[in-house]
């Protein structure tokens, strides 16, 4: 089992790497005590976007499906935390109207996946009809003002958002604060460690083989099509759980989060990061939001041209992804002793992003 | 009852009027060249600011409008030589990449110009037929969306520059290897594109404020949610 851990779909392996990441989750586990419950807040909130840009990595680098639909799923999700939040009462019901509305994301991702994939539609129309059922979504969440639109007691709002949901709750104590930062720390190692032996299992190898070239994987006996529907449901589900998280760390949520500007920013940090490994994404998403909301502060416009800027750039300079660059010249400067190694492994996936291209 | 026949034909010539002249650039940039240009509503912002700005300055509605329509163009080419160039094979990265600058020119634009400005006001003009009143201008821009529909038929399968350009969007190397400078075909058919996106706002300008609308427009040009678009003007529609 723990063998999937590493394999040829992933970057980072060996016990370097692992002592990485184990210092790395330390340092993550012990900030608590050091920083003030303010940034704690601020750093769960990061933490919550990142499922969402994995969950992206998956479809896009591992899965070369380019999902804009992202913030549909997390919008799905979102709501539905809160409207079987308040219809189910607040207390210990609110876990299982997390499970629920992460599974009623992964349920739409199925009915949408379904018709797309056996539809047959791939490349960027994929992209297309994803974004168009965000923006259908968005703008329909955003007509729901009147008091006519409510689920149960649940009111949507319109644009005004949805609010008055409990947070995560079990019995009398709200998970906030330093909890709720511990809560996201574990999902997202567990998610992490999850989506590695995924992509490194023989699922994940169909997966990247599908990518490469979907009528070869076909030709070789594997439906393709039941493997890309499996991994937009997970990667969709994914996004559903940040918007569940979202949903319960706000105690609020608005069409604005599911419309086109936030349906860009998973794309620019899977992008920006590097599409084609599960541990570049982690860290450039973060870094990223971190840097987003530090300028956001000051001004939310400069923020997005510094997002656009990004973007370009990424896309002329470092198609692959800034972080992916530089890691891998990281670890190439490290491991001069194996360098021939090194460099294989970098030959290996430059060659399958430009097999993709 | 010719003037209610009239009126309908009217509100058809609006709304097509509309569709053509802003779908009418992506047309070629993403009909013939194949690329997603995202940022190609950033060109219709281009030409309706430029237009704006030098009718601001003094400079005649009509001419104003030419030189919004000819700057957009000159950027367009400008985009295709620094970016788009280098991305005709990699058509997702071309999207991303337009996307970005996207982002970049409309939250630049507001920041350095605002979220409004003072917009300038129809040509004055109008008729009646019947009982209603109807501006001038409206039809001014429906043979304006004829004239472009004649134009790019006509520079496109009549002309030299219009074979080669379709052979050059047909098969490049060929194109390439029977003497045809692909590379400049391919800048001037996105100039073109963008010129006439850049024509779209400078025509519209007049008839809008200007706020972020146009960054929308590739969507409701692209979706069946257009209907969306045209409610947008503020000119009188069908005064009593």
């Amino acid at each position: 089992m723990f063998k999937l851990l590493d394999g040829p779909q992933t970057l980072g392996r060996g016990r370097t790497f692992w002592s990485c990441f184990l210092a790395v989750l330390a340092a993550a586990l012990i900030y608590p005590v050091f920083a003030d419950s303010y940034d704690v807040g601020n750093f769960s909130y990061f933490l919550i976007w990142v499922f969402m840009a994995l969950g992206l990595c998956l479809m896009w680098g591992y899965g070369g499906m380019l999902s804009f639909g992202q913030t549909f799923f997390f919008g799905i999700s979102g709501y539905a935390y809160g409207v079987l939040a308040i219809n189910m009462g607040g207390g210990t019901a609110t876990i299982a109207a997390l499970v629920l509305s992460v599974i009623i994301a992964m349920i739409a991702a199925g009915i949408l996946g379904y018709f797309m994939i056996w539809g047959g539609i791939s490349g960027i129309f994929f992209g297309i009809v994803t974004l168009s059922a965000t923006l259908v979504l968005a703008f329909f969440l955003g007509q729901t003002a009147g008091p006519e639109w409510h689920i149960g007691t649940a009111r949507l709002n319109g644009f005004n958002g949805m609010k008055g949901m409990d947070p995560l709750t079990i019995g009398d104590f709200y998970i906030e604060g330093s909890a709720l930062y511990y809560v996201m720390v574990a999902l997202i190692v567990i998610v992490y460690i999850a989506l590695r032996m995924l992509v490194n299992s023989r699922i994940g190898n169909v997966i990247v083989a599908t990518r490469e070239n979907p009528q070869r994987a076909e030709m070789l006996g594997y439906d393709v099509r039941k493997y890309q529907l499996l991994t937009f449901v997970i990667g969709s589900g994914l996004a559903g759980l940040s918007g569940a998280l979202y949903t319960s760390w706000g105690q609020f949520i608005t069409p604005s989060s599911i419309g086109l500007p936030a349906a860009a920013m998973p794309i620019v940090w899977v992008a920006f990061s590097g599409r084609s490994d599960l541990t570049a994404t982690l860290v450039g998403s973060f870094l990223l939001l971190f840097g987003f909301q530090t300028i956001t502060v000051y001004s939310q416009q400069a923020a997005l041209v510094l997002m656009g800027t990004l973007l370009l750039a990424t896309v002329m300079l470092a198609p692959q992804g800034f972080v992916l660059g530089v890691g891998k010249l990281v670890v190439d400067r490290w491991t001069r002793r194996r360098r021939g190694d090194a460099n294989s492994a970098v030959a290996e996936t430059g060659r399958l992003q430009s097999d993709e291209a | 009852m010719s003037a209610e026949l009239f009126s309908v034909f009217y509100q058809f010539a609006d709304v097509f009027a509309f569709l053509i002249l802003s779908a009418a650039g992506l047309a070629i940039v993403f009909g013939m060249m194949g690329v997603i240009n995202m940022a190609h509503g950033e060109f219709i912002m281009c030409g309706a600011y430029v237009t704006v700005g030098l009718v601001k300055l003094g400079v005649p509605l009509a001419l104003a409008q030419g030189l919004a329509a000819v700057t957009a163009g000159l950027i367009g080419v400008a985009v295709e030589y620094l970016i788009v160039r280098r991305l005709y094979k990699r058509p997702l990265d071309s999207l991303l990449a337009t996307w970005g600058l996207s982002l970049i020119v409309t939250q630049s634009m507001l920041l350095i110009v605002g979220s409004s400005i003072t917009g300038i006001g129809t040509p004055e003009g109008s008729f009646a037929i019947g009982g209603y009143t109807f501006s001038t201008y409206r039809l001014v821009l429906f043979a304006c969306a004829v004239a472009v529909l004649i134009g790019l038929y006509i520079t496109f399968m009549k002309t030299r520059f219009g074979v080669i350009a379709r052979a050059t969007m047909q098969n490049a190397a060929m194109a390439k290897a029977l003497g045809a400078r692909t590379g400049r075909i391919y800048a001037i058919s996105f100039g073109i594109g963008a010129g006439l996106a850049g024509l779209c706002g400078a025509l519209y300008a007049p008839t809008m404020t200007l706020i972020r609308w146009a960054q929308r427009l590739w969507w409701k040009v692209s979706s069946p949610s257009w209907s969306a678009a045209p409610m947008s003007c503020s000119a009188p529609r069908r005064p009593p």
